[in-house]
């Protein structure tokens, strides 16, 4: 399974809408988009890369308290093996009325054959 | 504003611990050597997502990219030299700063353009080795 369809997968399951990208639909009061961010080979083996680390930024959107849904999705994300390199909270937009909280997730593949 | 650190490893630190004076002279020239590196990714990352994928057409000014760039070696508060990569403050209207965060997180309606942890995955390794490669010359190591 790729890191993207994982993540889908984890932040549906914690009830909240999730698009990759950009979040085409008309916006509920909840939601995430995931932004791929970097994807980097590391350790080679015979000038073949081994393993592939993916790095994905989650973006939190909430008009309402979202530190409920925001420690869900760190657990969640913790106990499914991915590493939580960042969490910060961006702000209240005060023209949309949005909390904005980022969650940076990476996580290690091992590299199938090109 | 964001913020990204990259050390070099403590084992290479150690190595050339005792070698005093000519170790002073060659760590600003090695900081800002590999500071140059980073600067030069993020330059490239900054611009690739100044008005990318925007809804109306972009209004970019230049001065975001124009005010990137590098400090000199200077002593921080920890008393730890180092060189900063970002963003000169005098452009009037708004911050530079904001300008880049708004970028890097993107907002309700807005994508994020994640330049700023690019530049720190894909500029980590080639900074370090470039340090190194600095350090090695200066004190005429193997």
């Amino acid at each position: 399974m790729s890191m993207l369809q994982e993540l889908n997968t984890i932040v549906e399951s914690a009830g909240l809408p999730v698009e990759t990208g950009v979040f085409s639909k008309a916006a509920p009061a909840e939601y995430v988009v995931i932004t791929p961010i970097s994807e980097h080979f590391e350790l080679f083996v015979d000038n073949t890369p081994g393993m592939n680390i993916e790095e994905t930024r989650l973006s939190l959107f909430s008009k309402w308290n979202y530190i409920q849904k925001k420690d869900l999705l760190i657990r969640m994300l913790l106990s499914a093996g991915f590493t939580i390199t960042e969490r910060r909270y961006i702000g209240r937009e005060d023209d949309t009325g949005f909390h904005h909280a980022a969650i940076d997730v990476a996580h290690e593949y091992e590299q199938e054959e090109l | 504003m964001g913020k990204v650190k990259i050390e070099m490893p403590t084992q290479w630190l150690d190595t050339i611990a005792g070698m005093g004076n000519a170790l002073d002279a060659a760590i600003p020239r090695a900081l800002e050597a590999g500071g140059k590196v980073v600067l030069e990714k993020m330059k490239s990352n900054l611009r690739s997502a100044i008005g990318r994928g925007t809804k109306y057409k972009s209004r970019s000014t230049g001065k975001l990219a124009a005010s990137l760039g590098v400090s000199p070696a200077k002593l921080n508060r920890e008393n730890n030299l180092d060189v900063k990569v970002g963003f000169s403050e005098n452009r009037g209207d708004v911050s530079n700063a904001m300008l880049a965060n708004l970028l890097e997180y993107g907002k309700h309606g807005q994508t994020p353009k994640p330049f700023l942890k690019q530049t720190k995955s894909s500029s980590r390794k080639p900074c370090i080795e470039e340090m190194q490669r600095i350090l090695k010359e200066e004190l005429n190591l193997p």
